[in-house]
């Protein structure tokens, strides 16, 4: 098996010496005049520090609201509590009745 | 100071603009940034273009470049994605170049050959082209191919073994079998 390399160089964007150089150092110096200012530089690089950060903080504003939320569904499940008083063959008072199945709500 | 050092402080100095850095930084990987472009899009005209565009925008966020002592790994990406880009927009293949009709001056000699060579390589995965291409257009070790392309040395010697089996079989039947000798 040949072990030698391909010849690639009629692929070689380098064959014309000049032409490579000038292209080179015009690429060169294009390239330097975009390089961004170092301070928007370091605003780039503390970009994901910064949206970890903000991220955290919407969360720990919306823990409280999301904690009070599951404190109104402890609310008796009105199906259960229908089945109950079915069961027990009990007539809940009109108030009781209006709570559990969130008539005065709206709902 | 390991390669990578150096490269970590030629990339710091880059970072401020310093014409300088830019310049080594493209001495130093524009070759390689053109064969992976070559190794996607089959052209080397697109992989020129592709190349250079990718620096330009590997410059503009050269602060996003988080290891710079993984430069290259992190430009060649930047070409892969571009040359995926283009190839997706132009639909370039490298079989849509038209075949040479003369044989006799040794320009067209030349671009038969360079079209035997990018059919042959559209015959192998694209790993496995900027492997080979890395490695036998731009002398590059497999230590150096390894650790831009983020495979194992031991797989990187494997797709050039491959690469080299199957673009030699391919130029034997095109009757290139010279360019398959040693240089």
């Amino acid at each position: 098996m040949n072990d030698d390399p391909i010849d690639f160089s009629t692929l070689d964007p380098s064959g014309n010496a000049e032409d490579w150089e000038r292209m080179l150092l015009a690429l060169a110096t294009r390239g330097a005049g975009r390089v961004p200012p170092p301070v928007l530089g370091d605003l780039v690089r503390c970009a994901r520090a910064v949206l970890a950060a903000a991220a955290a903080l919407a969360f720990l504003a919306w823990l409280p609201g999301l904690l009070s939320q599951r404190g109104e569904r402890r609310d008796p499940d009105p199906v259960l509590m229908l089945t109950q008083w079915a069961a027990r063959d009990e007539v809940p008072p009109t108030a009781e009745l209006f709570r559990v199945l969130g008539g005065g709500h709206g709902r | 100071m390991s390669g990578s050092d150096d490269t970590a402080a030629v990339v710091a100095r880059a970072r401020t603009g310093e014409p300088k850095a830019c310049e080594v930084l493209v001495r130093r990987y524009l070759r390689a940034a053109y064969a992976v472009a070559l190794g996607v899009l089959g052209s080397a005209e697109d992989a020129q273009d592709v190349a250079q565009d990718a620096f330009l925008v590997a410059f503009a966020r050269i602060h996003t470049c988080r290891e710079a002592g993984q430069f290259a790994g992190w430009l060649l990406q930047i070409v892969r994605n571009r040359a995926h880009n283009v190839a997706k927009a132009r639909r370039v293949r490298s079989q849509s170049l038209p075949p040479s009709k003369t044989h006799e001056a040794p320009a067209a000699e030349r671009l038969q050959l360079r079209d035997s060579l990018l059919k042959a390589l559209a015959l192998v995965t694209e790993e496995q082209r900027e492997v080979v291409l890395l490695h036998d257009l731009h002398d590059w070790t497999h230590a150096e191919i390894a650790c831009a392309l983020g495979i194992s040395e031991v797989m990187s010697r494997q797709h050039l073994f491959i690469a080299r089996r199957t673009i030699r079989g391919h130029l034997r039947t095109t009757g290139h079998e010279e360019s398959c000798d040693e240089r």
